[in-house]
């Protein structure tokens, strides 16, 4: 058999499996195994939008796309309202068939069954864009390596690669398995790329709510980024030996069949029978076997059990445990087999029905293997029947603890084995756990996603945010206002972030506010100015641009009003910067986010609610909820001088500028000792005696003093609209948070998201008219004691829950659980991996080094003498070796310059 | 007595060769030593050539370039190699160490080093520069600051003093190799027909292009010396510069001048040099390589070079300086308009080469050029020379010249006047003057009675720094109020030196050496302090004594000269 007649008969044993596996159940496999065709479009929205993540819908718009592997269309229709138009190719004749039959707009779609061996129906370089998910990654490796000759060729100069494929481990597998999942090498997937002509540009992994990838086997879902570069494109041969090291063996005759597809169609049966689809999973089961007939013993007992039980699902023995002497519910069935009991639950085996104790021990000897942390504790999700529990605690010493919801499971356990393990069934205890530990692992038990899937997610990602933050230091810009309110709030930030170790820049453009106001100076004509700020405020975004790019940052933050153009926000997003936007305003009050929201990654906005809908609908990405917070450095209890006691203290004060609103309540406390500080107060009476230091702007430093110097400080919320308190004010504004931290007593006027920040009347004290407000006054007045009470406890819970640091902290942990992988790996592909492995034998240059690694620095020599130069005394010997090479490379510069023509 | 020295001599071919005699005089002082250089890969060629030197380390700055532009690995790199020169080096156990770099990056490699007797630049604790000797700062003095009009002492001969260094060869030094010379008398068989006329070796390019004479003028000189002299001519130069030396080739070609820039290695052209009858040159390191294997050059001073600093160190060389305002400009700085060259014609040189290949050495001192020839106000035309005490020096040929601003000959004083000053303070040789020893008004240089009053109020405040410190009951402000004093009357000094700065290396020097004084004992802090003081005031005094010998034997030898001419 020549090489080509092989490959011909691979392509038509493709084409009739998969035809088998559309006419079994096209949603099943097509898609995350969903029941309905609205389901399976949405799936098909969610992966086209994982693969274009990247290209702006401008970009897409215009694109002739090709989806590759294109199934029965499923992202092929959900695509096509996005793009300009699409061609899906399948070696199925079934799923072609089913795709055209769909009830569909398709006026920009075109499908067409291919030969299973190349895209020879499709001209040179005629898309735009070529996408494929779920598809490539069961191709044979020789077959994917024509197809990648084929992608060079049909892409246009230009166009654009977004495939999904999986990286990791090389898997051994046959040829003429038709579903196992292919796994590619990086490194080797990049070169071959490259000799096709496309320039690789990023590679992320896919996370979606259900397991995609298979971390024991090395076999990780990613989503590759290319743009073709080049017309020349390598001959297949060398593209296949750089695509893979060791060529699929050839079985030939002896083919018995995907081991994987059986186990894929297996499972579907079980997924019927669960959903008392008898006839289906009959079918289902009539697949299962067709598509293997070897001899793998597993294969054989699930195939011989599901017909058992299909046959009938009385054979099971049952005993009702409830009524033992402890109490178990009624919920389990308990089969006893020779090796020991095992649990069915909810319809689930929580073992194996056979050997569960053969079974839980190999599953204990491949958990312990891939542990991450050796000799920390090992944390299960899933009681199950303990069996695995029992299992793992027999290999190993590693402390066992176990999250289990259900408390009858639990029982059932301690009924079994006493005290063995420890339990935890609420979050708050694994909150605690997770705090507590240093380091600890995470194991799943088999069965868990099936009876608590939802909880296996939460407990999932709890355990990668306490890894997350402090494993991955991303470079951080943040970028502040030029004035404004918002303007201390970005050093807060900066600060906060230094304090959780991260590496931080503080992008602050405040020195060019001068510059920005001397246009109304000089100017009057209006559209003039306009255009000046204009370019102004596009100057600016240039400037963060290519700081972004010298300092190469990963994040940039940026605080409300501050000067980045949508452009550069696109242009940051095509570098593969996360770009998110802290709107620190009242949504509705302040419209200038409707015009930024949809170019942001991320948008943070301190209401819920309605506002978070409509920045959701002004096409914001991730909105998220983050009320403000106070600074520890800033807003603290501070001991004055009887000079400043006198001039900023009072019975009664209040801080923030003269909005209507707070004019209307203001005026009507006349009668009463209040300092009014802040600006745009009517230069009037009754203000003219309230308002101090002739309506100034207040300095930070200064409100803290008048803080701490007042006996009742009133915070009342700005409205422009209303007049007195807003009744339907949501948003809790700075002052709250830091007139806390201050210790300082305050009425604050009701918020509806105040009380889930503070304990109203215990922690912090409310007022919802002028004449609640002046009640509360005279109450509070005379009772020093009481508020003291009440600022302990205000100042209690802001700094436990109410610190910048612990916003940021939220802030990067939502941002790292989306980002944090692919981080990680431009922080690996980096240069400071191999840095650090150069001076592995040079501890005193390694730690150096990893002080400007911490501050987000690159190895560079500048660098290095940068923090060297900031520090004082006596230099050590690495020190002053790199002083040595910092000067000498001076000379050499100052050498050059002078000889090279800059001499005349 | 050293038996292990190192010297460290980071630099370019042309300071290595000037390096030379202060090596030939280590080893003349320390016959059993053992000498070993660090010097740069690309030029390590040269120490081959250099007497006196055992061991050669070679310092590998392009790698070192490379890496830390890489950063990463490469830096790490560059940090291995730094490491394994460092530990190689200190396991050698050098007793005795000569930094003649006087870049910062020797300066700390030296500290790295621990070696107990260091001279020249050296770095202290925290990597900021040091000058242990009174002969770096006296280099610092007078190159770093705006004291170069008034310096006429040669590079060479303060790096030599700075190493303690007397019994010094009188010239630089360079041994070319046998097969070398070989080689070279073969290649000029060939490359000329005859033998006729004198063999003159031409380096067109310079290492700025400030520096670098144009082609048009080289191309006439060119044919001048073909003409007149009936020359054969050999180009000389880098790789690098064949592209000029192509230039000049292109203004006029004759096959009486051959091309061999790049065309021969370091020793090479060495040989090719001493083969050669004169070497008309820039300051650059070809000019020092014809000195060192004795043949004499006549070398063209331009934009920011300067012959008092870096003249061919040998006798018999003839030196044209520009005289313009702007001459020496700052090295760092490029030109845009080098007026410089245009007042220095092909004619000149012409004549002056004639003149040199002409007038046998032992005549040198009856050299005088006409006015007409070389203009005085235009061009400086020097011969050098060494003087009793084995010093370069520059004699003006051709008149005397007013330069910036001062009157005919008056820089020339001063110049004279500090070297006396130096080689009496500095290298204790006792200097002769005919003014006496005292501190009377008419003896003292202008304005120098300033600076002795100040240095007299320090005196006495230095004094009651003293009895504060060893009062126990001595109070804090009074100890601050005399430091106050003290600073006050440093900031004073400083000002008047700027004032007037023709005293200002003297100040600076004593300015530098304060800089030197640590330590937390306020007695012999004082004690320091007050010497340098004394030394000031000396200097100051000394000064005045031999600017009013120097003025005076200038007017006496003028007054010869004058009674001369009238009697014929």
């Amino acid at each position: 058999m020549d090489k080509n007649t092989e490959l011909q008969d691979i392509a038509a044993l493709m084409r009739s499996e998969w035809d088998d596996r559309i006419n079994s159940d096209y949603r099943y496999w097509m898609s995350d195994g969903v029941d309905d065709d609205v389901s399976m479009w949405n799936s098909g929205i969610r992966d086209f939008d994982i693969l274009t993540k990247y290209i702006p819908s401008v970009v897409l718009k215009e694109s002739s796309t090709l989806d590759v592997g294109c199934g029965v269309g499923r992202i092929v229709y959900p695509a096509s309202e996005k793009v300009k138009n699409i061609v899906g190719i399948d070696v199925s004749t079934e799923a072609i068939s089913t795709a055209k039959n769909f009830n569909r707009p398709k006026e920009n779609i075109k499908f067409i069954v291919g030969n299973g061996l190349d895209l020879s129906v499709l001209q040179d370089n005629s898309f735009d864009l070529l996408i494929s998910f779920a598809a490539l990654c069961s191709i044979p490796s020789r077959v994917f390596a024509k197809y990648l000759c084929e992608f060079g060729r049909v892409v246009k100069i230009g166009g654009t690669l977004r495939i999904q494929i999986y990286l990791g481990n090389e898997q051994a597998l046959s040829e003429e398995d038709t579903l196992a999942l292919r796994s590619y090498d990086l490194n080797r997937f990049k070169s071959a790329l490259e000799l096709v002509g496309f320039n690789f540009n990023y590679a992320e992994e896919v996370n979606l709510d259900f397991e995609v990838s298979d971390y024991d086997k090395g076999v990780v879902a990613y989503i590759v980024g290319a743009e073709r570069i080049n017309v020349e494109i390598a001959d297949f041969s060398k593209v296949f030996e750089t695509l893979i090291s060791s060529p699929e063996k050839v079985v030939g005759l002896n083919w018995q069949g995907s081991e994987t597809a059986s186990y894929v169609a297996l499972a579907r049966v079980r997924q019927l029978i669960e959903k008392k689809d008898l006839n289906g999973a009959k079918n289902a089961l009539q697949l299962a076997k067709k598509t293997y007939h070897g001899d793998n013993l597993d294969i054989k007992i699930i195939v011989n059990d599901l017909e058992r039980e299909l046959e009938s699902k009385n054979n099971l023995k049952q005993i009702n445990i409830s009524n033992s002497n402890h109490n178990i519910s009624e919920k389990f069935t308990e089969i006893i087999t020779e090796e020991g009991p095992c649990l069915i639950y909810k319809g689930i085996a929580l073992s194996h029905q056979v050997k569960p104790k053969e079974a839980a021990k190999n599953w204990a000897t491949r958990t312990l293997k891939s542990l991450e942390f050796k000799d920390s504790s090992i944390l299960i999700v899933g009681a199950g029947d303990s069996n695995f529990a029992l299992a793992l605690k027999n290999l190993t010493e590693q402390n066992i603890i176990i999250y289990e919801e259900d408390l009858d499971l639990i029982k059932y356990s301690k009924n079994r084995f006493e005290n063995t393990f420890r339990y935890i069934s609420k979050l708050n205890e694994l909150d605690y756990i997770l705090s507590d530990e240093t380091t600890i692992n995470l194991v799943v038990l088999p069965s868990a996603p099936f009876y608590m899937q939802e909880s296996v997610e939460v407990v999932r990602k709890k355990h990668r945010k306490k890894y997350l933050i402090k494993g991955i230091k991303p470079n951080i810009g943040i970028v502040g206002p030029l004035y404004g309110g918002t303007l201390p709030i970005a050093g807060y930030i900066e600060t906060a972030f230094k304090n959780l170790g991260q590496r931080v820049e503080y992008i602050d453009l405040s020195g060019y506010l001068g510059t920005y106001n001397s246009f109304d100076k000089f100017l009057k004509n209006k559209s003039t100015k306009d255009v000046l700020e204009h370019g102004f405020v596009n100057l600016m975004s240039d400037l963060v641009y290519q700081i972004v790019e010298e300092r190469k940052l990963d994040i940039i933050i940026s605080v409300a009003l501050a000067p980045i153009s949508p452009t550069i926000l696109e242009k940051l997003n095509k570098k593969g910067v996360i770009t998110a936007h802290w709107f620190m305003e009242d949504t509705k009050r302040f419209s200038t986010w409707k015009n930024i929201a949809k170019y942001y990654d991320y948008f943070f906005i301190f209401q819920k609610g309605e506002s978070m809908a409509e920045v959701k609908n002004a096409g914001g990405n991730r909105v998220h909820y983050l009320p403000l917070a106070f600074s520890q450095q800033f807003h603290k209890q501070i001991v004055l001088t009887p000079q400043e006691i006198e001039e900023f203290g009072s019975k009664l004060s209040f801080v923030g500028a003269g909005y209507n609103n707070r004019r209307h309540i203001f005026s009507k406390l006349a009668d009463l000792d209040v300092k009014i500080w802040g600006s745009e107060w009517p230069d009037m009476v009754p203000f003219k005696r309230m308002v101090q230091r002739a309506g100034a702007r207040i300095s930070v430093e200064d409100y803290v003093k008048i803080f701490n110097s007042s006996d009742i400080n009133i915070n009342l919320h700005s409205s422009h609209e209303r007049d007195g308190i807003d009744p339907s004010g949501d948003s809790v504004n700075p002052r709250t948070f830091e007139l806390a931290g201050c210790k300082a007593f305050q009425l604050v006027d009701e918020r509806t998201l105040l009380p889930e920040l503070f304990e109203v009347d215990k922690e912090i004290i409310t007022f919802n008219s002028l004449s609640d407000l002046r009640e509360k006054i005279n109450f509070y007045q005379n009772q020093p004691d009481l508020r003291k009470e009440i600022t302990n406890k205000a100042y209690e819970r802001a700094l436990n829950f109410h610190t910048y640091e612990k916003r940021l902290e939220e802030m990067l942990e939502i941002i790292l659980l989306d980002f944090g992988d692919s981080i990680k790996m431009k922080i690996e592909q980096g240069p400071w991996p191999k840095t650090l492995e150069a001076c592995k034998d040079k501890p005193d240059l390694a730690s150096r080094l990893r002080i400007i690694q911490e501050k987000g620095e690159e190895p560079t020599l500048e660098a290095l003498v940068g923090d060297i130069t900031q520090g004082k005394g006596k230099l050590s010997d690495v020190e002053m070796k790199l002083m040595f090479l910092h000067h000498m490379r001076g000379q050499i510069t100052q050498v050059n310059k002078l000889r090279n023509g800059s001499g005349v | 007595m050293y038996n292990k020295i190192l010297i460290i001599a980071i630099t370019r071919m042309g300071d290595l060769l000037q390096a030379s005699p202060t090596i030939q005089g280590l080893k003349n002082q320390y016959p059993d030593s053992r000498i070993t250089i660090v010097v740069d890969t690309n030029f390590a060629s040269i120490c081959k050539g250099i007497p006196g030197i055992d061991e050669i380390k070679e310092l590998d700055m392009n790698y070192i370039a490379r890496g830390v532009s890489q950063g990463g690995e490469g830096l790490v790199g560059c940090y291995d190699y730094i490491s394994k020169l460092v530990s190689e080096l200190r396991n050698e156990n050098f007793d005795y160490c000569l930094n003649m770099s006087n870049s910062a990056y020797t300066a700390i490699l030296i500290k790295l080093l621990d070696i107990k007797a260091c001279r020249g630049w050296l770095s202290d604790d925290e990597g900021f520069r040091l000058m242990a000797d009174s002969w770096s700062m006296l280099f610092s003095a007078f190159v770093y600051h705006s004291n170069r009009d008034y310096n006429g002492m040669n590079l060479v001969d303060i790096f030599r003093c700075g190493a303690e260094v007397n019994k010094h060869p009188l010239g630089l030094q360079f041994n070319p190799s046998q097969e070398g010379e070989i080689k070279m008398r073969s290649l000029l068989s060939t490359l000329f027909k005859d033998s006729d006329g004198p063999l003159i070796g031409i380096q067109v390019g310079a290492s700025q292009e400030k520096r670098q004479w144009s082609a048009k003028n080289f191309a006439l000189l060119t044919k001048y010396l073909v003409q007149d002299l009936n020359a054969r001519i050999i180009y000389t130069g880098s790789r690098d510069e064949s592209e000029l030396v192509l230039a000049v080739q292109n203004e006029y070609s004759t096959d009486r001048a051959v091309n061999l820039a790049g065309k021969t290695n370091i020793d090479e052209l060495g040989s090719l040099l001493s083969l050669t009858d004169l070497l008309i040159t820039g300051d650059t390191g070809p000019m020092h390589l014809s000195v060192a294997v004795g043949t004499p050059v006549v070398a063209l001073f331009l934009a920011s070079a300067l012959c008092y600093e870096t003249g061919p160190y040998s006798s018999g060389n003839l030196i044209i300086q520009p005289q313009i305002s702007c001459n020496p400009c700052n090295p760092n700085y490029p030109c845009i308009r080098p007026d410089c060259h245009d007042l220095i014609s092909p004619e000149l040189v012409n004549y002056l080469a004639k003149l040199r290949l002409r007038t046998s050495l032992e005549h040198d001192g009856f050299i005088q050029v006409a006015e007409d020839i070389a203009p005085s106000s235009q061009v400086r035309i020097f011969r050098s020379a060494f003087d009793t005490d084995g010093f370069l020096e520059f004699i003006q040929i051709n008149g005397k010249t007013a330069e910036k601003g001062y009157p005919e000959g008056y820089l020339d004083s001063i110049r004279q006047t500090y070297r006396k000053l130096w080689k009496e303070e500095l290298a204790n040789i006792k200097q002769q003057s005919f003014v006496p020893n005292e501190t009377k008004s008419q003896n003292l240089f202008p304005n120098s009675e300033n600076i002795i009053e100040l240095c007299k109020r320090a005196y006495k405040y230095l004094d009651l720094l003293k009895d504060n410190a060893t009062n126990p009951i001595g109070s804090l402000n009074e100890l601050q109020e005399i430091s106050k004093n003290l600073n006050d009357i440093e900031l004073e000094i400083e000002e008047i030196s700027l004032t007037f700065p023709i005293l200002g290396a003297v100040v600076r020097i004593f300015i530098m050496s304060k800089e030197n004084i640590r330590g937390d004992n306020l007695v012999k802090l004082a004690d320091d302090t007050k010497k340098l003081y004394e030394d000031l005031e000396r200097r100051i005094i000394n000064f005045g004594r031999f600017y009013f010998e120097v003025a005076t034997s200038e007017t006496l030898s003028r007054r010869e000269e004058n009674d001369t001419s009238n009697s014929r």
